[in-house]
């Protein structure tokens, strides 16, 4: 019977790896996430971040905000470093490294998708921070 | 007896023993020798791009077994140490505490030293530089050409040469990437203006080999030099410590930690800790070469003379870096096929001094370490940066570094017990600070004309260059706690420095292959002396 603790940590893992790349991690990456942050971030999280962190996993549609907010207003915050630790857990498998490789694209093409993905960050950031506000006090 | 005990088996260590070996000199190196006994023998001899889209074990030493690979903060310090180069710091900060605020500390305790994780560029001082530390390229060319001898340098004779004194042994320059080849292209269409500006650009002299030599390379250009030494193509201090290992005259002493030396009528006496049985050692030779890394010498040198108290200076040169987006590189598909060092050097010249610039690619350091670069969302960072990358043109720019009362390094006696530690005050003056900044547009508004459109300037902080010097300096006036022309330290009978300690100011150039020169003359001098 996994802990509760563990239970998060895998549930945190899929969410995360799903947001990252748009596909479900295998079990194994989901693994190495919890492996990563039982190394990494052991401890007991600051009571906002613990709260932000219980709200992303209630509420999945949150994170590309909460992410968002967070890049601006706490980009030291416990929810981006593990988003980080998906990442890095993604970027570091055979599966995933398309996804990470730089790829070509025309001068015009490159153009409309930075201001687009631009348009898109900022967006979410500035309806991020509210989300994020009511996260930080919400239960943990 | 042994002729000569060395400290180290760094850059400086392994090339002042070369010479006294060759001379038939018997030589002990006491080093403390930590190896990476975990990641080498798991990265494969393939292509980066093919490991990661194959390889289901590169998660062990891309991100290491205990996911030291995966920093929080910002990117600042030692980029390109990853967990196969983790073993080069490992230990350190333990053996030898130095406390400093504001100024990155980087000592190795490796097989290697410090020249284990060098990104190998080659930069020779000048002649005008060397007159200014009471030397002269008289002096040293020789030991520049036994040096790239040694460790084989590639390059080419282009618009650098005039800065960079060339050796006879020099191999065919590495080939550039992509990303570089436009910027070089774009430079040598407008060569003529930009050099009558004062802008020089060519290829970097690397310390590696493009063919094979002395049992080493060709590289292979797999774009895994932060990860492994493919090949040992890129020059490392254990190649040239293995071939002395050959010798029946040398004798390496690994897992000792030296920590005193004294003087004894023409005797010196090192004494070392044995790290695995915890025993003290004595050891005797003719005279003593310390190449402990410009922190470890000071400790073992103010140590051993009871300086304590007692302010050296500490010079390192400060360093931006700023990543710039290559026009020139928009819609083209980079080649597969790179090495992950310096693809390029560029040089300014501004009156009575110059400015030094390295063009680097981003891509075998993995993405998500740039991720938390950008204030934005990871998904739309991994996006962004997945379409940018490619167009990224990284400038690292160094500047000269010169003693000033603001930049010391103190040792204070430890208490309880505590081992010794050094204290370092490192404050640029306002004056060179604006300097800095005026230097770094400078170079900035030439690669606009290559159209490279700088995002931002970083400055990683003091220290961050790991370029540490000048605490012992060669001068041509009697004062204690400096080095006379042969590099041996006055008040001593036969103790000599081997590495950056001795160098008065550090023009803004890598320091390893100048010190790598000197030591080489360190051992060629004490050769003689001991006949």
């Amino acid at each position: 019977m996994p802990e509760p603790e563990d239970r998060e940590l895998e549930l945190e893992g899929r969410l995360f790896g799903r947001y990252l790349v748009g596909r479900m991690p295998p079990p194994e990456l989901v693994e190495r996430y919890r492996e990563a942050n039982r190394i990494l971030l052991g401890g007991t999280a600051p009571g906002s971040d613990a709260a932000v962190l219980a709200f992303a996993r209630r509420h999945p549609w949150s994170i590309p905000f909460l992410d968002g907010a967070a890049g601006l207003v706490r980009p030291g915050s416990l929810l981006r470093s593990k988003i980080l630790v998906m990442a890095a857990v993604l970027e570091a498998s055979p599966a995933f490294a398309e996804e990470f490789l730089p790829g070509a694209v025309r001068p015009v093409s490159l153009a409309l998708r930075v201001l687009g993905l631009g348009t898109l960050a900022v967006a979410r950031a500035a309806f991020g921070v509210l989300v994020y506000a009511a996260a930080a006090r919400s239960r943990v | 007896m042994t002729d000569v005990v060395i400290v180290g088996s760094g850059p400086g260590g392994v090339n002042a023993a070369a010479p006294l070996v060759a001379a038939g000199r018997r030589v002990l190196l006491l080093d403390y020798g930590n190896e990476d006994r975990r990641y080498a023998g798991l990265i494969p001899h393939k292509p980066f791009s093919e490991i990661r889209r194959t390889d289901p074990e590169q998660h062990r030493y891309f991100l290491g077994e205990r996911f030291e690979g995966i920093p929080f903060g910002a990117v600042r310090v030692g980029a390109q140490l990853t967990p196969p180069r983790g073993h080069v710091l490992a230990e350190a900060a333990e053996r030898i505490p130095v406390h400093a605020e504001n100024f990155a500390v980087s000592m190795s305790l490796a097989r290697g030293g410090l020249g284990a994780a060098w990104s190998a560029g080659v930069f020779p001082f000048s002649d005008d530089e060397l007159r200014t530390m009471s030397l002269s390229l008289d002096d040293l060319q020789p030991h520049y050409d036994a040096v790239a001898e040694r460790i084989g340098v590639a390059g080419e004779r282009d618009d650098l040469d005039p800065f960079f004194p060339s050796s006879p042994s020099m191999m065919p320059a590495l080939d550039v990437d992509t990303n570089a080849e436009v910027v070089l292209g774009r430079y040598l269409r407008r060569r003529d203006e930009l050099n009558a500006a004062g802008f020089f650009l060519g290829r970097p002299r690397v310390a590696a080999c493009t063919r094979r030599y002395r049992g080493r390379g060709p590289h292979a250009y797999l774009d895994l030099c932060y990860w492994a030494d493919m090949d040992r193509s890129v020059y490392r201090p254990q190649w040239t410590l293995a071939e002395l290992q050959a010798a029946p005259n040398f004798t390496y002493a690994s897992r000792r930690f030296v920590h005193a030396f004294e003087e004894d009528g023409d005797r010196v006496r090192v004494r070392s800790t044995s790290i695995d049985g915890g025993t003290e050692e004595c050891h005797e030779g003719r005279a003593l070469v310390i190449a402990a890394g410009t922190l470890g010498t000071a400790w073992l040198v103010l140590r051993s003379l009871a300086r304590y108290d007692t302010p050296v200076p500490i010079l390192c040169n400060p360093y931006a870096y700023v990543p710039t987006l290559n026009l020139g590189m928009l819609g083209r598909t980079p080649c597969d096929r790179r090495y992950s060092l310096g693809q390029l050097t560029a040089i300014v010249r501004v009156p009575g001094r110059i400015i030094q610039a390295q063009v680097f690619s981003y891509r075998s350091l993995l993405t998500f370490k740039l991720m938390k670069e950008l204030p934005l969302a990871y998904r739309e960072s991994l996006r962004l940066l997945r379409l940018l990358v490619p167009n990224f043109a990284i400038l690292g720019i160094h500047h000269e570094d010169r003693p000033s009362p603001d930049k010391l390094c103190v040792l204070r006696r430890g208490e309880r017990g505590a081992p010794d530690r050094l204290e370092i005050q490192y404050r640029p003056s306002e004056e060179e600070v604006r300097m800095h900044v005026a230097d770094e547009r400078l170079v900035l508004r030439f690669f606009r004309r290559l159209r490279c459109v700088p995002l931002r300037t970083i400055r990683p902080g003091h220290g961050a260059s790991l370029h540490y010097a000048g605490t012992f300096p060669i001068t041509a006036s009697e004062r204690e706690l400096t080095c006379d022309r042969d590099s041996r330290l006055r008040g001593t009978r036969a103790v000599y420095l081997a590495d950056g300690s001795i160098f008065p100011w550090i023009p803004p150039k890598g320091l390893t292959f100048n010190l790598m020169a000197n030591a080489d003359r360190v051992g060629t001098r004490l050769a003689e002396l001991l006949a």
